[in-house]
């Protein structure tokens, strides 16, 4: 799901001035949210929205920006957010070994997967909610990566990156298929996101040290066309500093100067916060810790990006 | 009398330190000893979560730690 940050910056590109985006807000919920809160967590990307303002941004952006997937399976995609990062919860990986079995049943069925080879499902929702579930299988593949990773567990961490990499194909495969058949309006960035999640089952299959002049890694980034995909959507979404953040990521691992400087550029317009390499979100890495970014930062002092931007 | 007297006022004076040191340590302050005996005490009261949660919530604060280390992406929904 989208950042409470993202969010409130997608909802106010509409236009709205802030009491128009009060006055928004009180269309939607009892409780009124104070325009200091708001703006604070427009300005501030590491700003932690308290649970009242998440909510009540969440009501809005789906009034506006409604989800094209059905109701019922963005509830189970929640429901397995909440069990996937429940801290001491004894049953974690049983609850969520369940739910998988639950989602693979529905996914797997014959008749789904003859009705999508065969013929355009002739309800919307069908192949939407077949996308839905298929990304909900994908995310629970991909989530065990890391760890496979960092325990040396090298067959399951292959099983679980070709499972992600199949079901999030799938889900892609399915809603251009409703787009083309069914005339079914899905905005570019869901497809971008299924997009960026692939190339994330690859990056994340690596530790940071692998990743660095990874032949392998670069041949999957230039064929996705996800650079180009990802400077299509900053232009549409300018306030996106975790896509220009990767964008600037993937440039400095194919060792791209002109590409690297287009996303830090990129990264200091969605919010100036990042000038500062430094700058540290919570449960993140500056681009200063991560070795990811370690070419971009040498093209970024080279280039004297930093003041140039500063200026401006 | 009086070795037991000394002893007696120099137990008094060494809680006394430890109890007003210990009120004003900052929030900030690098002093996790008891602490940590107090969450390992805890812990050891609760049922063992499950391996793989214990590895994430490692894999987790070394994330945070202020070190040039894996830097995964975050898939979108």
């Amino acid at each position: 799901m989208p950042s409470t940050y993202n969010k409130i910056h997608r909802l106010k590109a509409q236009g709205w001035t802030w009491p128009e985006f009060l006055a928004q807000i009180e269309q939607v919920s009892v409780h009124s949210i104070d325009e200091k809160t708001l703006y604070s967590n427009f300005r501030l990307p590491h700003r932690k929205p308290n649970k009242l303002l998440e909510e009540t941004i969440s009501l809005l952006h789906e009034t506006f920006f409604p989800s094209p997937f059905p109701k019922e399976v963005e509830g189970l995609i929640t429901l397995y957010n909440h069990l996937n990062s429940a801290k001491n919860l004894r049953t974690q990986e049983e609850d969520i070994e369940l739910l998988e079995r639950f989602v693979l049943a529905e996914i797997q069925q014959p008749e789904s997967t003859r009705e999508l080879e065969a013929k355009p499902d002739p309800k919307n929702e069908h192949s939407l909610r077949y996308a839905r579930l298929c990304w909900l299988a994908a995310n629970m593949a991909f989530d065990r990566i890391a760890y496979c990773r960092d325990n040396g567990l090298a067959t399951k961490l292959a099983e679980n990156q070709q499972a992600a990499l199949k079901w999030f194909q799938q889900a892609k495969l399915a809603i251009e298929q409703c787009k083309q058949s069914q005339g079914i309006n899905v905005e570019p960035f869901v497809i971008y996101k299924l997009t960026q999640n692939k190339l994330a089952c690859y990056l994340n299959g690596l530790s940071s040290a692998n990743r660095l002049d990874n032949h392998v890694l670069k041949g999957y980034i230039e064929d996705s066309g996800y650079i180009a995909e990802t400077k299509t959507m900053l232009e549409l979404e300018p306030f996106q500093w975790g896509i220009a953040r990767n964008g600037l990521r993937f440039s400095s691992l194919l060792n791209n100067a002109q590409d690297c400087e287009y996303f830090f550029r990129a990264l200091v317009t969605a919010n100036k916060h990042f000038l500062d390499c430094d700058y540290q979100l919570p449960g993140g890495l500056s681009l200063n810790q991560s070795d990811d970014f370690q070419w971009a930062l040498t093209v970024i002092k080279d280039r004297d990006l930093i003041n140039k931007l500063d200026n401006i | 009398m009086n070795i037991k007297h000394n002893i007696t006022l120099w137990l008094a004076a060494l809680i006394f330190a430890v109890t007003a040191g210990c009120s004003s340590v900052s929030p900030e302050s690098n002093a996790p000893m008891l602490e940590q005996e107090e969450a390992q005490a805890q812990e050891s009261m609760m049922p063992s979560p499950s391996i793989k949660a214990k590895k994430r919530e490692s894999i987790e604060r070394d994330s945070q730690k202020e070190s040039k280390g894996s830097d995964d992406m975050e898939r979108l929904d």
